[in-house]
Formats: C-alpha cells, sequence, structure tokens
C-alpha cells in the first residue's frame, strides 16, 4: 500500500467500522469529518452519522411506544417465536416472553406451538378473542387476544403483532355484578315472600292479607303461598284480604279468582274481604264474576265467616 | 434595510438589502441543539412573527445533530412562519446535510429547496415574497 493511500484505506476502515457498529445496532460510534470540505469521505461520514442518529430515534421511538402501552405486545415471526416482547408481556408472562420462545406456549390449551397463520386464524378476530396466557409461574391470566398480521415489503406474511389485554379486573367485575344480580333476585324473592305473608289466625283458618301493587310474579307467588299455606295449615277457610290493594285491574281479579279456584281444589273455601268501594266498581266495570267467590266488606266479617265454614268438620 | 451581521457560535446571521434573512454556516461549524436554539432565536429576533422566507448557506457546515435538525424544522414550522426555505450546498457534507435536512422538513409546511447557485436560491425566494 502506498503512503499516499494509507490515510484514505484508514478513513474506510473507520467508515466499515461505524457500517458494522449499525448492523449490530450500536449506534453510538461515529466517523470523523476532515477538514477538507471537498473530501467525498466526509460526505460519506456525515450521512453515515446521520442515518445512525436517525434509525437510533426510529428505534427508540418504537420502544418507547412499545413501552408506554399498557397492554402486552408480543410479535412472532412466521414460525410463531417471539420477536419483541414489549415490558408489558414481559411483566405478564415472565420468562415465558423471552425472544425465540413459541408464543403460543404462554396460551392455555393451546397446542406447544402454532404458526403466525395459525395465531391469526384462532386470534385474528376484530373483536378480541378471550383466552388464558399462562405466566412463568403457572398463573392464568385471562386476556383478550388480537392478532394482526405483520406484512413485509413483499407483501407477504412475515409474523403477527399480538396484542393482550389483561381482563382479570373486568372477570372480577363481571363476577361482582352477576354476584349482586342474583343478591338482587335473591332480595327480591324474599321481599315477594314477605309481601304475600299469609297468618294462620284460628284452627282451620288462614288469612293473606295483601298489601301494595300485584303484578305478575306476585300474583303467582300468592297462589303459591295460599296454597302452600292451606295445606300446611290444614285450612278449610281462607280469606284473601285485598284492603291495602291500591289498584285492581283484570290482572290482580284474575289473580284472585286462580287462587279462590286451586283453593276450592283442596277442598277450602276462600273468602274475599276489604273490597272498597271504588275496587267494587272496577270489578263490576271489569265484568268479573265474583258470584262463586264469597265477599264480606271488613276482615272482621271475613273471620267471622271463616271460623263457622271452618268449623268442625262432620 | 439591511443590517450588522449577527455573530452565534455557529453561524453569521443578518438581514440583506432586500431584508432577506441570511445564516451562512462558520467553516467547520458543528451544530448541536444549543446553536440550533440561538440560530433560530437571532433569526426571530430579525424578522419577529411576520412571514418571512430565509435563505442558509451551509456550505462550511461541518455537522448537525438529529436535535438541531428537529429543532429547525419544527420550532420554524410552528412558531415563525416561514414561507420558502433556501439551502445554500456545494461540499459532499453541505449536500448530504441539505438531504438531511429536507427530511426533516418535510412535516413542515414551508416549502424547501437545495440550491447550488445563490443567485437561483434568491430568484426562488423572491417569488415568496411577491
Amino acid at each position: 500500500m502506498s503512503d499516499e493511500l494509507s490515510p484514505i484505506h484508514a478513513r474506510v476502515d473507520e467508515l466499515l467500522a461505524v457500517i458494522q457498529a449499525v448492523s449490530e445496532q450500536d449506534y453510538s460510534r461515529r466517523a470523523s469529518i476532515g477538514d477538507d470540505e471537498d473530501d467525498p469521505l466526509s460526505g460519506i461520514a456525515a450521512g453515515l452519522n446521520m442515518m445512525a442518529e436517525e434509525l437510533q430515534s426510529s428505534t427508540a421511538l418504537l420502544g418507547n411506544v412499545l413501552g408506554a402501552m399498557i397492554d402486552a405486545v408480543i410479535v412472532v415471526g412466521r414460525d410463531g417465536n417471539i420477536v419483541i416482547a414489549n415490558a408489558a408481556a414481559r411483566r405478564m408472562l415472565g420468562g415465558k416472553a423471552a425472544e425465540d420462545q413459541p408464543f403460543a406456549a404462554a396460551l392455555a390449551g393451546a397446542p406447544g406451538e402454532l404458526s403466525a397463520a395459525e395465531l391469526l386464524a384462532r386470534f385474528g378476530s376484530a373483536a378480541g378473542v378471550e383466552v388464558a396466557c399462562v405466566a412463568e409461574d403457572g398463573r392464568e391470566i385471562p386476556v383478550s387476544l388480537l392478532a394482526s398480521p405483520l406484512s413485509g415489503a413483499s407483501a407477504e406474511l412475515e409474523g403477527a403483532v399480538c396484542v393482550a389485554r389483561d381482563i382479570t379486573e373486568r372477570r372480577r367485575a363481571e363476577e361482582e355484578q352477576a354476584r349482586l344480580a342474583a343478591e338482587v333476585r335473591r332480595q327480591q324473592a324474599a321481599l315477594l315472600e314477605l309481601s304475600t305473608p299469609l297468618v294462620p289466625i284460628a284452627a282451620g283458618v288462614v288469612a293473606l292479607p295483601l298489601v301494595g301493587a300485584v303484578d305478575a310474579a306476585r300474583a303467582a307467588q300468592l297462589i303459591d303461598v295460599l296454597l302452600r299455606g292451606i295445606e300446611q295449615h290444614g285450612a278449610r277457610a281462607a280469606i284473601l284480604d285485598i284492603t291495602g290493594v291500591p289498584v285492581v285491574d283484570t290482572q290482580v281479579a284474575a289473580a284472585i279468582m286462580r287462587a279462590v279456584q286451586a283453593a276450592r281444589l283442596l277442598g277450602t273455601e276462600v273468602a274475599l274481604t276489604g273490597v272498597r268501594p271504588e275496587v267494587a266498581r272496577t270489578l263490576v266495570a271489569l265484568e268479573i264474576d265474583l258470584a262463586q267467590v264469597v265477599t264480606r266488606g271488613t276482615l272482621d266479617a271475613g273471620i267471622r265467616w271463616a271460623q263457622r265454614a271452618a268449623g268442625p268438620r262432620r | 434595510m439591511a443590517t450588522e451581521p449577527v455573530l452565534t457560535r455557529t453561524a453569521r446571521i443578518w438581514l440583506d438589502d432586500e431584508g432577506i434573512p441570511r445564516v451562512e454556516s462558520l467553516p467547520g461549524a458543528e451544530e448541536t441543539l444549543a446553536e440550533a436554539r440561538a440560530n433560530v432565536d437571532a433569526v426571530r429576533a430579525l424578522v419577529g412573527s411576520k412571514p418571512h422566507v430565509l435563505f442558509v448557506d451551509v456550505r462550511r457546515l461541518k455537522s448537525i445533530d438529529i436535535s438541531a435538525r428537529r429543532h429547525y424544522a419544527e420550532d420554524r414550522s410552528v412558531k415563525s412562519p416561514l414561507l420558502g426555505l433556501a439551502l445554500l450546498i456545494s461540499s459532499p457534507v453541505s449536500r448530504v446535510v441539505g438531504n438531511f435536512m429536507l427530511r426533516a422538513f418535510s412535516r413542515s409546511a414551508a416549502p424547501i429547496q437545495l440550491f447550488t447557485s445563490e443567485d437561483e436560491a434568491f430568484a426562488w425566494l423572491r417569488g415568496f415574497q411577491q
């Protein structure tokens, strides 16, 4: 090598060293730029330095974006092995988020290995698919998993980007909601029970004072409570007191008639008491046939009737 | 209308006879964010918040790092209405710098163009002043 060329070779070697460092994602090295403004090698060095800076900036931006995401992001190659896992993924899966591990190994119930195409087929739904991830310590974490295709410049599938959102809290909230709904239903049933109290008032006589509005559920409850009470107390007479029912419509009237008929089938006479004038007007207007039903104005009168009706059997 | 040049660590900055702000990189200038800020402030002191064109001679510039490039592109486009930016280049380094500046300004609304002739650069800039 001539003495004239040796400085040029040294600078080319330096440029090659920077290129190699960049290829190894080491962006810290810089090529020196000489003072000779017309030196083309200085132009190459300046370009190389700036390219390294831009690459470093883009890489850092990508890392920052992935790191800032609260969802676990796992990028897999064609073979389904992990290429990149963000901090959230590493926190969720521990060692199972390590590079080159098959991502499928972190999915409960999945075969040990799934290619990118297979992951896309299973988890490519835009709404995400609920599945459990298995952490390194064996803990199962419910997640909503969405896989999106990763294509290269040739538009061929190069892998998949999998985003897993931890839905533990959502599940917990849903379970709590279901528990509360069940509790409300249980309390509603208890209230219904309390709102149709059956009172044994004498031997063979039970009374069912109704208070409040009667809807379909309560009407069914009314019949059930009455029949069970009749059976339990061996009642021969029963009193249905509707003093506390604010409105009597077709539905309430029909429920009362059904209760009376059902009681009769058990051999029990039923008296309807507490029929207020406006209720009587409604019953007439609705053309409810009360011919077969004993009616008394007050509960007292009903009790007197019931005691007679329940008198000693022959 | 012309002003006396202001000297920063990396450039000479002044308004020429036509009122066009000129920035001339000093020989061997190496710009980082601090130098870029000083240069932008110096130009702003000359033009205020008026829409303006800008002539920058980077022929003697030795290097400009990414934070300086971004500051020029982002700061100028947001705070100081730039009608057009002409970059004068000639050396291999300045050509590369110019091309990276084009990229940095790609998100800016201001037109930017590289020139190897000062006359052509000014002719282009005058078009924005009419």
